[in-house]
């Protein structure tokens, strides 16, 4: 009979998916260790020597795993990162609240980054909230909880349900307007998942239980003992973005005829629902099923539902199902035929992210890269800003980092370079190296006059001729300068109402005007 | 002072900090053995005296009374106060990047004796008030002269008219004080200054009345909660004088006044919360009602008439900034000693995050301790009792961790004052930091004012005495809440025991060593 079978394996699915998900956050956190160990020792009895028998064999197996892939150190890169920001199976994925994190926190986002959120996004285009229900880690967990839960009840435990207000975009508003100031981090503290992975990667590379666990468990022992599912349906902001992508998504639980075809009149193979087909009165299995109490009989559910099919698999005479709606999931799939998804992270060859250079914890600035016919060139920029520049001889000394990139033949330029830097078509500083100072990488100290933009241009002999190539840069030499345009908008706004109060005085005390005050 | 026990540190950034200690463990001990002891004593004795108090008119003589209806008098005190700030302002933008006379005049001297002035004086700060002095001159193009306002006196939206902004714009400074170091920082100082002198002015023009000193001004706010306990008032002379007046030309201005710039109708005010001791009534007031009294101190936190729950996290969050602002200076919160470990640095590694997350998510959590405890004997207290709701309640008792927040208050800036007010000195000779030497004072490294034990005595004493009044006040509150004598005694146990252990969780935090700020070297 259909009614019993109606969506089990889904649910079954949905199940051995989740248990993958969560080992996968697992796998990731534990292969650090193996990274560390391959980088450091790339020999299992040196490991097995260093950190014993077991840690020495469970080295071995996942580089006979990873081995059967291709080099393993490279498949490796391929899985790593928490669903927050992960790579699987080499395809990255970023949550889209991250890269609203990541910009927000001042860190514009590059072109791999925003390609990233892409598969996220489409997917909850297609079916909203599906990512709660069959990839959240923390999701697993919650149903775990709402299982004790129920046995607590069935115990004769009166346990309070909260039901909350949908808070989800706030907690994210929240959540985004913090991290201005703190970093994308404070989202470890506020989504789910993340605190459980992060929670999980803690716990996993020997810090024991952080902070980011013990918010998680917080967050369980409430989901369990006083809001039911609330933390997930009103409060996790990945939610909240998701469900609200997947407004119109077309994939989601409808409801359809229960009568089987064969019993309707000929040519009604129409699958909507009618008055007749409604459900039986008080019948509320549905709602009882669902994480959210949500109740699909009334079709009010979609903007809450993660598409679990609980619901599907409960309903006692089969009048709910995974639906697709077909007009918006071709246009969805057109849509997505136009766009390839080339993914590619943007590395900067060789060059250095972060430096002391004489005793000076030194700030990478720029990270300025562009593409010119075959080649791609760009750089990275030291200099003192926010420190004590008073306490350096040369305050306004910027360390450049620079590379040319061979686009066609793969390859670094290493051959002799001169560099010019310009400042409004003028020459401010000129050098030429013969080759590359280290790792493909060209290296020089210049001191600039002032803050601003500047234009570095190379020019060298290709040998398909000359190449001239030019770069803006921007140099903030002036840590201690006053800050005018800051100034200048307090200023100015302020004068702006002044000159509206002006001439909101003179309408008023203008004759026409009879009540002057 | 005994150097030896002294410790420096160089940050990185060149400044350097010295950690002084904190009070010894004898006094700790006996400090919480007084604070136990006289809680009870209090409940026995002092709580049960009700009573308003004397009162003493200030304003009683005629020239008194005459001089505060002069259109002039307040302008008289602001303007110097203005051209003080101006040039603070100038220094700060102009001056010597690293080190002017900005940073210690406006955190050490104003920022800590501002809370020494709204304990003796109230809102004295608001009458002189440089912003309130800016944003009249804009909205009213006049020195002090009764004119027309400029202002387009759009009314308020009730969403705002209550303290909410002003709470949250403290939590931000407070943040951007500690966390971004902006005390440290002369450029951002003065832009903090100038930035409350545009909100000042843009209120004034846009809003009717001071809407900016009602809602979003925290200097005002702040003093304004503290300002209950003060024994300073304005009050009426006679209520019967105010009992028979229809005009209302205080609340409304008059050809003589202008209108009471926070909205208050002195017949009817009881609280000294709002009140900017602007002296416009006075000049307003066809009757002379008004009058300046001296008052015992902390009259107006047992008796609020109309608690607000807006006012009521105000003074939690007042509170908990406090106890924040002593934790965030102690080594306990940030180690400046190579690889000592701390609460931030603890973050740090456990959330893998920058500095200043550490400090964000350190704040919240710590700030939320004390108004986590107030909630919990608010809590405690319904069940014990009957008949008074949880919210009403939370609101009603507010107050009465007013004294224990602002003799915190006191404690911490009097370590302030007077172990780092002497810096004052030097910078006074060389306001700009461009090595004048004005004064003949710029090269002198005074000794703090006071040796470290009798800091140490006056912060212990200052925080028994805070708790011992807002002992009183709960004590009082309760009576009028619970008419019933044993009801009454029954939901003081838990505010007892929540009053001990802010007290205590005070004396701690005297207890711990204190990062001073020291400058550069």
């Amino acid at each position: 009979m259909r009614a019993a079978t109606r969506g089990l394996s889904l649910q079954i699915a949905r199940k051995i998916i989740q248990l993958s998900a969560l080992s996968f956050v697992v796998y990731a956190a534990a292969s650090m260790h193996w990274r560390n160990a391959k980088v450091a020792h790339n020999s299992s009895r040196l490991v097995e020597l260093m950190s014993g028998a077991v840690v020495g064999r469970l080295y071995a197996w996942n580089e006979a795993l990873l081995s059967m892939f291709g080099e393993p150190l490279a498949v490796s890169d391929g899985f790593l990162g928490v669903p927050w920001a992960a790579t699987v199976g080499g395809v990255p994925t970023l949550d889209p609240l991250a890269l609203a994190a990541l910009t927000f926190s001042g860190n514009p986002p590059s072109p791999g980054a925003a390609m990233a959120v892409l598969l996220p996004v489409s997917i909850a285009l297609v079916a909203s909230r599906v990512f709660c229900s069959f990839l959240c880690p923390a999701r697993l967990l919650f149903e775990l909880s709402s299982a004790v839960r129920q046995g607590l009840v069935v115990l004769g435990l009166p346990l309070p349900a909260v039901r909350i207000p949908r808070l989800g975009l706030w907690v994210g508003l929240g959540a985004l307007a913090a991290s201005l100031g703190a970093g994308a981090a404070v989202f470890h503290l506020v989504l789910p998942y993340l605190a459980l992975s992060s929670g999980i990667a803690v716990l996993t590379l020997g810090g024991g239980l952080g902070v980011p666990a013990l918010v998680f468990g917080a967050m369980w022992a409430t989901d369990l003992l006083v809001a039911p599912g609330q933390i997930c349906r009103s409060l996790c902001p990945t939610g909240a973005v998701l469900g609200l992508l997947g407004r119109r998504a077309p994939l989601r639980v409808l409801k359809v005829r229960a009568s089987p075809a064969s019993n309707r009149p000929a040519g009604d193979r129409s699958e909507k629902t009618r008055p007749e087909d409604d459900c039986p009165k008080g019948c509320a299995v549905c709602q009882r099923v669902c994480p959210y109490g949500l109740l699909p009989r009334e079709q009010q559910h979609h903007d809450d539902c993660d598409r679990c099919g609980r619901c599907v698999v409960a309903c006692p005479s089969s009048r709910l199902s995974h639906g697709l709606k077909m007009g918006r999931a071709v246009g969805l799939a057109l849509a997505f035929a136009g766009l390839s998804l080339p993914a590619h992270a943007h590395h900067n060859k060789g060059l250095p992210h972060y430096g002391y250079f004489e005793n000076y914890p030194q700030v990478p600035t720029e990270d300025m890269i562009a593409v010119s016919g075959r080649w791609e060139f760009g750089g990275v920029l030291f200099n003192f800003q926010g420190l004590e520049r008073r306490t350096s001889d040369t305050p306004n000394d910027v360390k450049f980092f620079i590379y040319a990139y061979d686009l066609d033949a793969d390859a670094t330029f290493r051959g002799p370079i001169t560099f010019e830097i310009h400042q409004d078509e003028q020459l401010v500083s000129t050098f030429t190296r013969v080759g590359p100072d280290g790792e493909g990488v060209y290296i020089t100290r210049e001191t600039l006059p002032a803050s601003g933009w500047y234009d570095l241009t190379y020019r060298f002999e290709a040998e398909d001729g000359p190449v001239v190539l030019t770069i803006p840069f921007e140099v903030d030499l002036a840590a201690d300068a006053v800050n005018w345009p800051l100034i200048g908008g307090l200023f100015g706004g302020t004068s702006v109402v002044f000159g509206l109060a002006v001439i909101g005085r003179r309408r008023r005390l203008s004759p026409r005007s009879s009540q002057a005050v | 002072m005994d150097h030896s026990e002294m410790t420096h540190h160089l940050l990185p950034d060149g400044r350097v900090v010295m950690v002084m200690s904190g009070i010894p463990g004898w006094l700790f001990g006996l400090a919480v053995a007084a604070v136990i002891a006289l809680s009870f004593v209090i409940v026995e004795r002092r709580g049960l005296a009700a009573g308003d108090g004397w009162r003493l008119n200030l304003t009683r003589a005629r020239w008194a009374h005459r001089l505060l209806r002069k259109r002039w008098f307040q302008f008289a005190f602001q303007a110097p106060v203005l051209a003080i700030f101006l040039f603070t302002i100038y220094a700060g933008l102009f001056g010597n990047y690293a080190s002017n006379i900005t940073p210690v005049l406006v955190w050490t001297i104003w920022w800590a004796g501002l809370i020494f002035a709204v304990a003796l004086a109230g809102n004295a700060f608001c009458f002189v008030c440089p912003w309130d002095a800016l944003a009249n001159l804009a909205s009213r193009l006049t020195f002090w002269r009764r004119k027309a306002s400029l202002s387009m006196g759009i009314p308020l939206p009730p969403w705002a008219r209550n303290v909410v902004p002003a709470t949250l714009l403290f939590v931000v400074l407070t943040w951007l004080e500690l966390g971004l170091g902006v005390t440290n920082n002369p450029r951002q100082t003065a832009i903090m200054g100038l930035a409350m002198a545009a909100a000042a002015v843009c209120g004034a023009l846009i809003f009717e009345r001071k809407a900016f000193c009602r809602s979003l001004c925290l200097v005002g706010r702040v003093s304004g909660m503290y300002s209950g306990f003060a024994p300073v008032e304005i009050r009426t002379r006679d209520e019967r004088v105010c009992g028979v007046c229809t005009s209302r030309d205080c609340l409304t201005g008059n050809d003589a006044g202008y209108a009471c710039p926070t909205g208050l109708d002195l017949g009817e005010v009881r609280e000294n919360t709002y009140c900017t001791l602007c002296t416009e009534c006075f000049s307003s007031c066809p009757s002379l009602a008004p009058a300046v009294r001296l008052r015992p101190f902390g009259r107006d936190l047992s008796r609020v008439t109309n608690p607000r729950m807006d006012e009521a996290w105000l003074a939690l969050v007042l509170l908990a900034l406090t106890a924040f602002h002593g934790l965030s200076m102690t080594p306990v919160w940030q180690d400046h000693a190579p690889g000592a470990s701390d609460i931030v640095s603890l973050l740090q590694t456990t959330l893998a995050v920058s500095e200043t997350a550490a400090f964000t998510l350190g704040m919240a959590a710590v700030m939320a301790l004390p108004i986590g405890a107030y909630a919990l004997a608010i809590r405690a207290t319904v069940a014990l009792t009957e008949g008074v709701a949880f919210r009403e309640l939370f609101v009603t008792i507010a107050p009465s961790v007013l004294p224990v927040a602002l003799f915190y208050h006191l404690a911490h800036n009097a370590m302030h004052l007077l172990m780092e007010g002497q810096d004052i000195v030097p910078a006074l000779s060389d306001p700009l930091g461009r090595g004048w030497d004005l004064f003949g004072t710029a090269g002198m490294h005074l000794e703090p004012l006071m040796g470290q034990e009798a800091v140490w005595a006056i912060q212990v004493a200052l925080i028994v005495i805070g708790h011992l009044f807002g002992v009183t006040v709960s004590h009082r509150i309760a009576r009028r809440l619970f008419p019933d004598k044993r009801m009454a005694t029954r939901s003081l146990l838990p505010l007892l025991g929540m009053m001990i252990a802010l007290s205590i969780g005070g004396l701690w935090l005297m207890h711990l060593d204190m990062n001073m700020r020291m400058g550069r070297m």
